[in-house]
């Protein structure tokens, strides 16, 4: 049972990723609005594909691009400054892949380039003003400057230098990681983790110094002295500043580029930006998992407690209204559980807010109401299947010698009860989910109800596909619970079940 | 072997003649027509325009559905205006949903208005009747939608078994236990359009699963009956088999489903318009509004009586129904 039990949870896993694909096709197809600016695009990822990315663009590509805009704005007289300022902006990551593609280029043409980095030479550090005026002194300095220090621009190198400052953090070594400018991003985001105390607070501030330094101040700076959480905050807004930008300053080659198909794609991004880095916020900017966690506390219970009541409220009076079967308390018992299912939650919830619950006892009466509204389709049920219970010749007998009827209920009917309560969870779920949400709306309860109103409202991406996956993991374990309470209570069943036969049969 | 194809057809014969006799079944069915018919000849009953109009020598029939929105925004003196020279015969009830009347708001009830007006002066009785039809007509377009999607998945994983079983009875089993409501958010979400039909893409989409459960085990069951067994041995193919011998039968044990899917679609879209995410005009709607203590308690009470007739309606139908069908098996090994 244990076997069938895991190999059902492992189903958890297809059924979250069918959903979460499925879900995040449907809430990307609102189209951006319009007026958004080009960064604002970048960073909610507006550009990438959706699911499959056949060309993801890197550092090369980026590379490439502007050189050819400097040329041929070189072959017109001109000046791109845009392209210039791409450039500038990739930096030392860019120097291995350019400097020696310069060779390939016409002395004009490279001259026009090489002028260009001059203002990486000076956030560099490693040249003055005087050095780079002139065109061909800056290709001489480049070229010298490659063939000196190209073999600090390796991966084992930067790595170490990085790894070194964090943990010491000397001037000299500050100034190292400097002259390797953006080339050392993506070891910085290595050793860069979110703080939790002071000390860790020391090392983020020195890394983040340095990237401050390299981007030109692309995100915030962590000055000294600074607390804890506000080192949390600004550690999680450079790691989410790396997810749009990464794949700036690396190339992808092999295996990367294999993977980039998939992550560099609105999906992949969301995935790893919710579950790997946890840096996911709902648009309040509220981290979206402890906002989750939080909510799912209050409609988790409503839902446990709510269920259960359901259920044992329909042990009772199914019990009743088949052991007085055909009279009036059969017929009365119909009618009690039909009221609440004909009125359903809405009509309960409205009415218990103008009796004012929503102010006494809110969750009480989110409880009761829920019962209620769900004990219809159970107490049928149960009622339905202690009939033939009760008709059987073995019970009549019992009853016959002695026997009291409300202790062939219990011996009997109860166990019967479990499983068909048991099998009827996977229908009710979806239903209680529904009368939750309802009530926590009527009665003010800050549920994960409340919350999706708001998320629809503002079209919240980020928690609506939360939400989605929520319902999926919540329905696989509705039928693993199900399955295997079944399983247990009928011995039929778990045979069945342990040689491979589906529910569904 | 058209005997024993016949010898099946009989079942579903006696199994219609025994839900007949039901008294339950004939009372539910009473609920639900009434309702229907209702939400049929609506612009009958009531209408911000005259059901007959003869103007100009022109005469205009119903102009309320071939023109709605010449007279949507129109107030009643305003329509009474525009057909002032002309004959008309007029509904019972010359009010839209939308149609602020001149009684103002939250006005009592009177003979005009019935169960008074709410806070935008509009009848409330009008609304609760226009609910009806938006109920009925999202639950047959959800129904129909979720009917022929399941009975298709249904039979494809019951008949081919195998891989085609495999692939499709975990969507099946997955989609049932979903939450539908937050299917509907995230569809919501991503529409802005408000309509009934994106709504009842959204329900159907999920509601297939509960049709091609029943349809995939009925299709197992029938597969192995006498008369496909001989259907197959005279050399029928497979979609003369599933078309002709064993999807007509398949499908009535489905049809179970219809009477609870009514309950269930329409209890669905109650919920979504309370927290704001069903179609507008719906039941829903006029019991969210009950949760402002300065509205008048008679909207969401029209809205809740009229939600609670057509469920009682539906569960009465389909208690009835599944009774029918479960005596059915029960009565098989003796009466054939």
């Amino acid at each position: 049972m244990l076997r069938y039990a895991l190999r059902r949870l492992l189903w958890v896993l297809p059924s979250v990723l069918a959903v979460s694909l499925v879900s995040f096709y449907v809430l990307t197809l609102v189209p951006p609005e319009p007026g958004i600016s080009v960064e604002e695009r970048r960073e909610r990822f507006y550009d990438l594909p959706r699911f499959v990315n056949v060309s993801p663009i890197d550092l090369r590509a980026r590379i490439d691009e502007a050189v050819a805009r400097l040329v041929a704005a070189e072959a017109r007289g001109e000046k791109d400054r845009e392209a210039a300022e791409d450039l500038r902006r990739l930096g030392g990551a860019a120097l291995p892949v350019l400097l020696p593609k310069l060779d390939e280029l016409g002395p004009a043409e490279r001259e026009a380039v090489v002028a260009e980095l001059a203002p990486l030479a000076r956030r560099m550090g490693i040249a003055s003003e005087g050095r780079l005026r002139d065109s061909a002194t800056s290709v001489v300095f480049w070229n010298r400057l490659w063939e000196s220090r190209g073999v600090d621009f390796e991966e084992g190198t930067a790595r170490s230098a990085v790894q070194r400052y964090a943990r010491y953090g000397t001037e000299a070594r500050a100034r190292q990681l400097r002259e390797l400018d953006t080339f050392v991003l993506p070891y910085l985001f290595e050793a860069l983790e979110v703080p939790d105390s002071f000390v860790e607070v020391e090392r983020a501030r020195r890394l983040v110094d340095v990237l401050v330094h390299v981007t030109e101040g692309a995100e915030e700076d962590l000055g000294p002295g600074a607390s804890v959480a506000r080192a949390k905050a600004v550690v999680q807004g450079w790691q989410r500043w790396w997810l749009v930008h990464e794949t700036d300053y690396q190339r992808l080659t092999g295996a990367r580029r294999v993977a980039a198909f998939v992550t560099q794609t609105q999906y992949g991004k969301w995935v790893y930006e919710s579950v790997a880095l946890g840096l996911a916020e709902d648009d309040s900017g509220r981290p979206l998992w402890d906002e989750l966690a939080r909510r799912a506390r209050v409609t988790g219970s409503l839902l446990t407690v709510g269920l259960l009541g359901a259920y044992l409220i329909s042990l009772l009076l199914g019990s009743v209204a088949a052991l007085r079967r055909g009279t009036w308390i059969d017929r009365g018992v119909g009618v009690f559980v039909l009221l609440p299912y004909a009125a359903s939650p809405a009509v309960l919830a409205v009415l218990a807010a103008r009796w004012g619950a929503s102010t006494s006892a809110p969750w009480t009466w989110a409880v009761l109401l829920l019962s209620l509204a769900l004990m219809a389709d159970p107490t049928r049920h149960h009622r339905d299947a202690l009939l033939p219970v009760l008709a059987s010749e073995h019970v009549r007998a019992a009853i016959a010698r002695g026997m009291a009827p409300w202790r062939v209920v219990v011996v009997h009917g109860i166990r019967n009860a479990a499983g068909l309560l048991a099998a009827r969870l996977v229908t009710e779920l979806p239903l209680a989910v529904t009368a939750v949400f309802v009530l926590e709306r009527a009665l003010g309860l800050p549920g994960l109800g409340e919350a999706t109103i708001v998320a629809v409202a503002r079209r919240d991406v980020s928690w609506l596909m939360a939400m989605a996956v929520w319902g999926a993991v919540l329905a696989v374990a509705a039928l693993v619970v199900s399955d295997v309470a079944q399983a247990t209570l009928d011995p039929r069943l778990r045979q069945s079940l342990l040689v491979g036969q589906r529910r569904t049969t | 072997m058209s005997e024993l194809r016949d010898e099946a057809a009989a079942r579903g014969r006696w199994y219609g003649r025994r839900l007949r006799r039901s008294r339950r079944a004939r009372l539910g069915a009473l609920l639900l027509a009434l309702m229907g018919l209702a939400a049929i000849f609506l612009e009958v009953l009531a209408a911000p325009a005259p059901i007959v109009a003869f103007g100009d020598g022109t005469p205009s029939l119903l102009p309320a559905i071939s023109r709605p929105s010449d007279y949507r925004h129109l107030t009643p003196a305003e329509v009474a205006a525009r057909h002032a020279g002309d004959t008309t015969v007029w509904p019972l009830w010359t009010y839209g949903p939308e149609t602020v009347t001149e009684a103002g708001p939250a006005a009592p009830m009177s003979a005009a208005h019935p169960l008074g007006t709410d806070q935008q002066g509009r009848d409330v009785w009008v609304r609760a009747l226009y609910g009806t039809r938006l109920a009925f007509g999202l639950a047959f377009v959800t129904l129909s939608v979720a009917v022929a999607l399941g009975i298709a998945i249904g039979a494809l994983a019951g008949y081919f078994g195998g891989l085609w079983d495999e692939v499709l009875s975990r969507p099946i089993e997955l989609v049932q236990a979903v939450p539908t409501i937050v299917v509907v958010a995230v569809v919501r979400a991503a529409s802005a359009d408000t309509s009934l039909w994106i709504f009842a893409v959204a329900v159907a989409s999920v509601k297939w699963a509960e049709v091609a459960r029943l349809v995939r085990a009925e299709v197992v069951r029938l597969s192995e009956e006498d008369f496909v067994v001989a259907a197959r041995a005279l050399g029928a193919g497979d979609v003369r088999l599933l078309l002709h011998h064993i999807l007509p039968h398949a499908v009535r044990p489905a049809l179970v489903a219809v009477p609870f899917g009514l309950a269930s679609v329409v209890l669905l879209e109650v919920a979504a318009a309370f927290i704001g995410l069903g179609v507008p005009g719906s039941w829903g709607s006029m019991l969210a509004e009950g949760l402002d203590p300065a509205a008048p308690a008679v909207v969401p009470l029209a809205g809740g009586l009229a939600l609670g007739w057509m469920i009682v309606g539906s569960y009465l139908l389909a208690e009835a129904v599944s009774e029918a069908a479960s005596a059915r098996v029960a009565t098989t090994a003796t009466e054939f």
